[in-house]
């Protein structure tokens, strides 16, 4: 635990940076990964913590709900763009040849504009979240909440050898 | 199988291991007849994620288990996760898809339709992969593998 979770949430907030730029979408997809394994992590040790660690599993849950959203809108762009291809829509220079989709080339293009535009917002929306749980020293605290439950769960373990050695001496 | 309130932090790591692999792979595996008779999406969104989750314990723990068996296991968990995936993101384009469905304009609404049917035509291609896979996991025993995981890390050695 001491040394798995610390190293997941360092691979989250490892991609700070590269996330500032809205159209890396290849890193804010790797980042939603990152958020995923941690909170999967976070699941498993649940059971060392108290009960205010689920809130701060949904927090988490919360990073990955709005990079999944934001992904969404890049795999539609990505699918309409590769429709949009010449081999798709049988274009001849540019233009379309007259197959079945050929002539919705604007449409597309519209549709695209529009994931565009929801994309924006989204990201928008996710930069301030992140924001604020930097502001908030979200980390330091995950990371000093982890080292009090690891001491604690040790000094218990070793009062629990400690009790069994007495037992087993007075027996 | 113990339930979760019998896991407890000073118990072995090879314990969590075993309790942990036993109910991840539980959980997904309960999803392969659903997917297999395409039920519904919310079965290949399920058993996808159960996936993600088995791939996580198997990464976390894997300092309990042998070298060779994280190995092998981790790939073809992956690999379905993949197939799972392909399947699942033509399901996540018709849903998006559907909120465009009811708007006035024509040209829209045919391009949907359009849109619709090619999503749905590669989703059938991923689906045929996805079966061939899980024929894949049968040959190579997959949940035989699991389970001698399990019983190794219970009672160190294998069933």
């Amino acid at each position: 635990m001491r040394n798995i979770l610390p190293f997941r949430l360092d691979e989250l907030f490892g991609w700070h940076d590269r996330i500032q730029i809205p159209d890396n979408w290849h890193d804010l997809h790797q980042m939603r990964i990152s958020a995923k394994r941690l909170r999967y992590s976070m699941e498993l040790y649940q059971v060392c913590f108290d009960r205010h660690f689920k809130e701060t599993i949904e927090t988490i849950k919360m990073i990955q709900d709005f990079l999944g959203d934001i992904h969404d809108c890049d795999m539609m762009i990505e699918y309409l763009e590769e429709i949009m291809h010449p081999d798709k829509f049988g274009l001849h220079d540019g233009k379309p040849t007259g197959n079945r989709a050929g002539h919705q080339l604007p449409e597309i293009q519209a549709m695209i504009t529009e994931q565009i535009q929801s994309r924006k917002q989204l990201y928008n929306q996710f930069i301030v979240f992140w924001n604020e749980l930097l502001q908030n020293r979200f980390k330091e605290q995950l990371l000093s909440q982890i080292d009090k439950t690891y001491i604690a769960n040790v000094d218990r373990t070793n009062d629990l050898n400690m009790m069994e050695r007495i037992f087993i001496d007075s027996i | 199988m113990r339930n979760k309130a019998e896991i407890t932090p000073y118990d072995s790591a090879r314990h969590w291991a075993a309790f942990y692999i036993e109910e991840k792979f539980n959980t997904m595996w309960q999803y392969r007849e659903p997917v297999i008779n395409d039920r519904s999406p919310v079965d290949i969104h399920d058993m996808r994620v159960a996936s993600r989750r088995l791939r996580s314990v198997l990464l976390d723990f894997r300092t309990c288990i042998p070298k060779h068996t994280v190995k092998t296991l981790f790939r073809l968990t992956k690999k379905l996760t993949e197939h799972l995936g392909l399947v699942r993101d033509m399901d996540i384009l018709t849903e998006l898809l559907s909120q465009n469905k009811t708007c006035d304009n024509a040209n829209r609404q045919s391009l949907t339709d359009f849109l619709f049917e090619s999503a749905k035509h590669r989703r059938n291609e991923g689906r045929d992969h996805l079966l061939q896979f899980f024929q894949t996991l049968e040959q190579e025993h997959y949940p035989l593998q699991f389970e001698q995981l399990i019983s190794l890390l219970r009672n160190g050695k294998t069933t």
